[in-house]
């Protein structure tokens, strides 16, 4: 009985230690991820550029072109996270006031990218 | 006489072994990690040239080159310079994207100009000149006084979240030989401050520095000539990320 038990362990053992090392290797190799995989400060540094790049065109179009690459639900969904980030990051003052800029503009153009209210 | 059992190694347990990893990797190939909070490296190709993109109209936006060039390190491009230049070219060929080509090309150009301009500073530094070869270098024995200079290169470097906000300059001869004793003066509307080069040479003979104040404006004269007005401390962010004070680093050549 004791053999059977040794045998089952080691194959639990083999199973859990390839699955360490296909898993733990894909992901160190990930050279094709998709951008809404970016981690937090990096999402909110990608909206923060297209605020800056707004603050100049204040193409509000070409920015909901450029936050779709995001892939988050609307347009103005990475930039509030962005500011909450920011905010909580240390984001400088001026670098905030383009997120609000860029959150107020977005919402002017459509308003269904208004946050919801909640009760 | 009774023959003793024969002791067999335990191959049942490789056996279990290769079983498992067999499972596993099979497991692994069927249902693929997938990989969360990711860096701008990490993606593909395609998505790597929409991010390099937005650098480069962010950088045309608010210049910012020092930010403009952390972002780009985290692409992890091998030749950052050529990879916006070459995307640059794409752009070029399509009509709607000919704004994107120029924020490209002259992130590119910028960015180049202070890469070399970095390797040029490193080597002027570096490399003693062989007419000073076996003379110590001495703050007033340079002759610097009679020459006018310009303003080669300056840039934003952000070093670290613990250094004040600072003029670095390197002031070189007509024959880009790094150059002590040349009198630079800093002032504000508060204060008037003069020094020489060379007073620190362990950063070569053409180095001086000063601390400046956030919030002031203070011109920068060499010899008495004023050089640059309106020179503020500027805020920037570490290739860590981290918010930072940054360092205007100054070239300044002599006129031949």
């Amino acid at each position: 009985m004791n053999r059977y038990i040794a045998f089952g362990v080691t194959i639990l053992v083999g199973l859990i230690a390839s699955l360490y090392f296909a898993w733990m290797g894909g992901i160190a190799n990930v050279s094709d991820a998709e951008p809404n995989l970016l981690r937090e400060d990096f999402r909110a540094d990608y909206a923060l550029m297209v605020a800056e790049a707004f603050q100049t065109n204040t193409d509000v179009e070409e920015a909901v072109a450029h936050l779709a690459f995001l892939d988050a639900e609307s347009a103005i969904t990475p930039v509030e996270e962005a500011i909450d980030f920011g905010q909580e990051a240390g984001f400088s003052d001026s670098d905030l006031a383009l997120l609000d800029n860029l959150a107020d503009a977005l919402v002017v153009f459509n308003p269904d990218f208004a946050p919801t209210p909640t009760p | 006489m009774i023959k003793p059992p024969e002791r067999r190694p335990p191959f049942y347990l490789v056996t279990g072994l290769i079983i498992g990893a067999l499972i596993g990797f099979l497991s692994a190939w069927v249902f693929p990690a997938v990989a969360v909070d990711v860096s701008p490296a990490s993606l593909s190709a395609e998505h790597k040239e929409t991010y390099r993109l937005l650098v480069a109209l962010s950088y045309a936006a608010s210049g910012d080159l020092g930010r403009a060039q952390a972002r780009l390190t985290l692409i992890e491009d091998g030749d950052p310079v050529r990879a916006l230049a070459s995307q640059a070219q794409v752009a070029l060929t399509n009509n709607s994207t000919q704004r994107e080509a120029r924020a490209l090309a002259s992130l590119a150009a910028d960015l180049d100009a202070v890469i070399e301009a970095q390797q040029a500073t490193q080597v002027a530094v570096n490399t003693p000149n062989p007419d000073e070869q076996g003379e110590i270098s001495t703050p007033f024995t340079t002759g610097a006084e009679e020459a006018t200079y310009f303003l080669d290169n300056q840039e934003l470097i952000c070093e670290s979240s613990q250094t004040p906000p600072m003029i670095k300059l390197f002031v070189f001869d007509p024959n880009h030989n790094a150059q002590a004793g040349v009198r630079i003066t800093v002032s504000s509307l508060e204060e008037i401050e003069e020094f020489v080069t060379g007073s620190k040479p362990e950063f070569g003979p053409g180095y001086a520095d000063y601390v400046l104040t956030p919030g002031q404006q203070y011109t920068l004269s060499i010899n008495g000539v004023e050089m640059l007005g309106g020179l503020q401390a500027a805020a920037c962010e570490t290739d860590a990320g981290e918010p930072a004070w940054g360092a205007w680093l100054m070239l300044f050549n002599a006129a031949e």
